[in-house]
């Protein structure tokens, strides 16, 4: 599972990185490179990016908390999802932008993002989820994991 | 036509360099292209060399040498459209350009002072510059009196440097070892050590009798470029192929025999594409099975008629898979057509079918039409997997014109 994504930091205002301190989280692969944003879903406070009603927000990545009542979880299987399995959470679509992610050690270019979809719990406090699928032979053999993200605008 | 001054011009980690034109995100992040399978490193930045990462190393060591490495799958048509940029922009700047190969190219230089209103060393930055700026790849650039001269001086400015050799240029060869020549290898590298020859220039300053003795013509061809006598010319158009080979992986040891089949079968299918594309028909079909590059199978079978059919290749690579040894996975295969001759030069036989069938040919149209291998033969239905991702429709051979894989 795709445990973590990055995403560059010019490209989040800066409020949002002083509203939830992202400060903290920047890296930079070499001297040369742009300095990036990291979310993993090992965080103390997981989040993501996502462009969610025509703007850029950071949410939650999915929920640890039993006493919400959205799903207990960081991902969403797409088959699952098409099932109807999770249509009592009133799940919305959601667009989660990354520049590269982290699946079992090995990071890898996102073009455009990954899908995801957005629950708001009974607080109305929202948890997004990344959806996922059967990996493609490619992924499989770069990662070595059986599933991948639903990526948008293309496949791996 | 016979050129005074010939440029060589090199892209630097020309894959790489490619996917950062279209992804800022990459400028500057130790990066390596996948290959076909998604197993091996074929292209890495300078940034992932530095970490001791090699070409061909697969990723689950590439990952341990540098991890916060990022890697991309290969776009090999998204890369002919940046080389064929640069070639076409190349073409502007000089009359005669040979497609080398997808990231190297020669050209006459002799123009370039005029073009650029400069001295050459200047113009050649020039050139340089406006490569950068109008395709947005980083190119190294060698100018000499010949072509090997030209390829030492792109290879030693490497990266983003650019070299301009003149004829008496002891210095520049004393520096360069033998083994850096294009054409020799490490047989012959050894051959010439063991004759003291080590650097570039004991190379030109050896008896020239010996060199044609110890590495034949085509030894004393490298002589000679080397003195800045230009042997080889540019040249503009591709000879015609002696043979022509499609295969590779089969993405994974494998000994079901039914992919390996499958294999063989989309390998046909391809070979007939290229057949089709230079128009040529094969009198020869050999089949070559690397089992783990441990163990090496070869079979070979003349065609009845010179063919570019379906049937007919199928028919004669089928027994030869048959009779391959099955004691040990299979790892890469290779269908290759030998003796070819061109379409129109034949003579039709009224004994066997004709060259290429009326299937062939919808399915070629059809093809053409709809995408590659929108109609298949059946056979390669285990290779779901393959067939399900359209990137893997597109290799590096697919690209046509170069001299050069």
């Amino acid at each position: 599972m795709c445990t973590g994504i990055t995403i560059a930091w010019r490209d989040i205002p800066t409020r949002l990185i002083r509203k939830h301190q992202l400060d903290e989280r920047i890296i930079q692969r070499s001297e040369t490179a742009d300095k990036e944003i990291l979310f993993m879903q090992r965080h103390r406070q997981p989040l993501l990016p996502v462009f969610y009603q025509g703007e850029l927000q950071i949410l939650p990545w999915g929920n640890r908390h039993r006493h919400n009542n959205a799903p207990l979880a960081w991902w969403c299987e797409l088959a699952t999802l098409q099932s109807g399995a999770w249509s009592l959470y009133h799940p919305e679509p959601v667009e989660i932008l990354a520049n590269f992610g982290l699946e079992r050690g090995v990071w890898f270019q996102i073009r455009e993002g990954i899908q995801g979809a957005i629950i708001h719990d009974q607080h109305e406090q929202p948890c997004v989820y990344m959806l996922l699928q059967p990996a493609s032979h490619y992924y499989q053999v770069m990662t070595g994991y059986h599933r991948e993200p639903v990526f948008l605008g293309e496949q791996i | 036509m016979v050129t005074t001054l010939i440029g060589h011009i090199d892209s630097d980690c020309f894959y790489v360099s490619c996917e950062r034109i279209r992804s800022y995100s990459l400028r500057g992040v130790p990066c390596g292209v996948l290959g076909n399978q998604g197993a091996c490193v074929i292209a890495k930045s300078y940034e992932l060399k530095a970490y001791g990462v090699k070409t061909g190393h697969p990723i689950w060591e590439a990952k341990k040498l540098c991890p916060h490495a990022v890697f991309v799958k290969r776009d090999f048509r998204w890369y002919e459209v940046i080389s064929r940029r640069l070639l076409d922009l190349l073409k502007t700047v000089s009359p005669l350009v040979e497609y080398y190969s997808i990231d190297e190219m020669f050209f006459d230089a002799s123009e370039l002072q005029r073009y650029f209103q400069l001295p050459l060393e200047a113009a050649t930055r020039a050139l340089q510059t406006l490569v950068q700026e109008e395709v947005g790849v980083p190119v190294s650039i060698g100018i000499a009196p010949s072509r090997t001269l030209a390829k030492l001086g792109s290879d030693a400015a490497k990266p983003f440097g650019v070299q301009v050799i003149e004829r008496d240029c002891e210095q520049f060869l004393r520096k360069q070892p033998v083994g850096e020549l294009c054409g020799i290898g490490s047989r012959s590298e050894r051959k010439l050590r063991d004759r003291n020859i080590h650097t570039c220039w004991d190379y030109r300053q050896a008896d020239r009798l010996l060199i044609r003795n110890l590495l034949t013509i085509k030894g004393e061809a490298l002589w000679w470029e080397l003195r800045g006598d230009a042997v080889s010319s540019i040249q503009t158009t591709r000879p015609p192929h002696k043979a022509i080979a499609r295969g590779g992986s089969c993405g994974g040891k494998t000994m079901d025999a039914d992919r390996i089949r499958a294999w063989a079968v989309r390998n046909i299918e391809r070979l007939i594409e290229a057949l089709d594309h230079h128009r040529v028909y094969a009198r020869h079909i050999s089949l070559q099975i690397d089992a783990n590059k441990t163990a090496l199978w070869l079979g070979r079978t003349p065609l009845a008629v010179p063919s570019a059919s379906f049937r007919m290749i199928y028919d004669a690579v089928m027994p030869m898979l048959a009779a391959a040894p099955t004691t040990h996975p299979v790892s890469h295969m290779h269908i290759i057509a030998e003796n070819l001759t061109w379409r129109d030069r034949i003579q039709k036989s009224l004994f066997f079918e004709d060259a290429q069938s009326p299937l062939d040919q919808i399915k070629r149209d059809i093809n053409q039409k709809l995408g590659r291998f929108a109609i298949r033969s059946a056979e390669t239905l285990p290779l779901h997997e393959i067939y399900h991702d359209a990137t893997h429709n597109y290799d590096i051979c697919d690209i046509s014109g170069k001299m050069c894989f």
